[in-house]
């Protein structure tokens, strides 16, 4: 090839990582951190919704002290699978730009029965009405703001939905682009279009994994509380492990091949020589 | 003869597809390092930047987080080190409502399970300023402080000396109203508050203050 061809060659290979890369990188973070099976899957690996349970109860006993009302009204008002159906709904809704809400009526009724036996069984009279609506609307705040966290995940969802489907779609475009540039290269210059590439992308994912463990003090990191901190942080290392996995098996994998197709090349001129 | 010969040329092939994947690899490194040029010199500051503000989340570990001995200045009228956060740092007792409770630093619904909480954005007894202590409205807690009258004597006993304060006055404030509880270091003002009505079944939306001054104070 002449000096020309040879640095086209290499700057369309150039071009060709840069696609391979960034498709790699964005089709793994569409299967992990933007896919919400994968976020749900990992609440459940974790016990988060357990965890979450308790943090109810231990809010809403902190808030009935004062109350003179007992535990007891509070008693059964919702379950842990309540607790699951709201937790997953609202990361669904978070992640297809819907309104991030929670169901309500059910303890609310709830809640209001079991007072109302409370007082009865106990023959108490109450003066002011408006202290127990109150009463019960801190309640069932205290259990919407654990499920949701925080009021901003509502004002976010639709950002998450278009960043969402912009990485849908430009990872296509990338995916697209670089077949047909891995085409154009085999079939112009008649060498190997994706060896490259692949090396540079596993390499590059390496880096990237190492950059990402060594400047985020994750062990240190507290995000909200205590549950929500642990889940961040099992997330973390379990991407970080996977990054570590996918670019060593491809980096290994495109050695052989490139190895493999190489020394079979020179076996089979040999042979029909 | 031919053998070698041919021996000779495959020799030659197998070294020329090694130096093939040889120049993949090294190719492979050199574009790797230049993209990771590229990315650092162009965005290098906006990536640190995020990176700073991931780990501004991060709290760490106890060593910074070590209590230091709390002492006062006598001269500055200030602690030379606060207490930390959570620990016990004072006695508050009202022997006329027959209250003895332990003093917390910080004020979260974990600390005012266990005792009175400090308003830890408020000032310490002997250093001039108002002082936030609130506690629950249940009985063993401040059930009793609206039975307190203007004159009634409320002992602060810390780990650095002992503060004795006169109550002047009380109020009943909305839940909300924190402007009845100034923070100021013109006067040392101790004041407490909790729910109020006290034995009110339901949501308490106000709250009793209790207003005392300083009138004596001994250093350890």
């Amino acid at each position: 090839m002449n000096k020309i061809k040879i640095l086209s060659y290499y700057f369309l290979e150039f071009i060709l990582t840069f696609l391979v890369f960034f498709t790699f990188i964005l089709f793994f973070f569409k299967v992990s951190i933007l896919n919400p099976n994968y976020i749900i899957k990992k609440l459940n690996e974790n016990h988060y919704y357990e965890d979450l349970a308790k943090n109810i109860e231990s809010t809403m006993e902190d808030y009935l002290r004062p109350s003179g009302l007992p535990m007891e009204v509070v008693k059964d008002i919702y379950t842990e699978s309540d607790l699951k159906r709201e937790v997953d709904g609202m990361i669904n809704n978070l992640y297809s730009g819907k309104k991030v809400n929670v169901e309500t009526k059910n303890i609310q009724d709830k809640l209001n029965s079991n007072i109302k036996t409370y007082l009865e069984k106990n023959n108490i009279k109450v003066s002011d009405e408006d202290s127990l609506d109150k009463f019960t609307d801190e309640v069932i705040k205290i259990y919407i703001k654990r499920i949701i966290i925080s009021e901003e995940l509502e004002s976010i969802s639709p950002s998450v939905n278009k960043w969402n489907k912009r990485i849908n779609l430009v990872s296509i475009i990338l995916a697209i682009l670089s077949i047909v540039l891995a085409f154009i290269i085999r079939f112009s210059f008649k060498k190997k279009a994706l060896i490259i590439p692949f090396i540079t992308s596993s390499i590059m994912m390496m880096i990237v994994n190492n950059i990402m463990f060594l400047r985020i003090d994750i062990e240190h990191i507290l995000f909200w509380n205590k549950s929500i901190t642990l889940i961040i942080k099992k997330i973390f290392y379990d991407l970080s492990s996977n990054l570590k996995n996918i670019s060593i098996i491809l980096l290994v994998v495109t050695i052989l091949i490139l190895i493999i197709t190489s020394l079979l090349k020179k076996y089979k001129k040999k042979l029909s020589f | 003869m031919l053998q070698k010969k041919l021996q000779k040329q495959t020799h030659k092939k197998v070294k020329k597809a090694w130096k093939e994947i040889a120049e993949q690899l090294v190719i492979s490194f050199f574009f790797a390092s230049f993209i990771y040029l590229f990315v650092y010199l162009f965005i290098g500051n906006q990536i640190n930047s995020y990176l700073s503000l991931v780990n501004a989340i991060t709290v760490k570990p106890s060593g910074e987080y070590e209590s230091k001995e709390v002492s006062f200045n006598t001269v500055k009228k200030r602690l030379n080190n606060r207490p930390s956060w959570g620990t016990i740092w004072a006695s508050l007792e009202i022997p006329e409502i027959n209250m003895k409770l332990p003093v917390y630093q910080g004020d979260t619904l974990d600390i005012l399970r266990s005792g009175v909480g400090h308003f830890s954005a408020s000032y310490f007894p002997g250093e001039g300023g108002s002082i936030i202590l609130d506690a629950h409205c249940d009985w063993g807690f401040f059930y009793r402080i609206p039975e307190l009258k203007e004159g009634s004597l409320i002992y602060l006993k810390t780990i650095y000396g002992d503060y004795t304060y006169k109550l002047e006055r009380t109020k009943i404030i909305g839940e909300d109203s924190m402007d009845d509880m100034p923070i100021q270091n013109d006067e040392e003002i101790l004041m407490m508050y909790t729910c109020y009505p006290v034995n009110a079944i339901g949501h308490k939306s106000h709250r009793y203050v209790v207003y005392a001054r300083l009138v004596e104070e001994s250093h350890e």
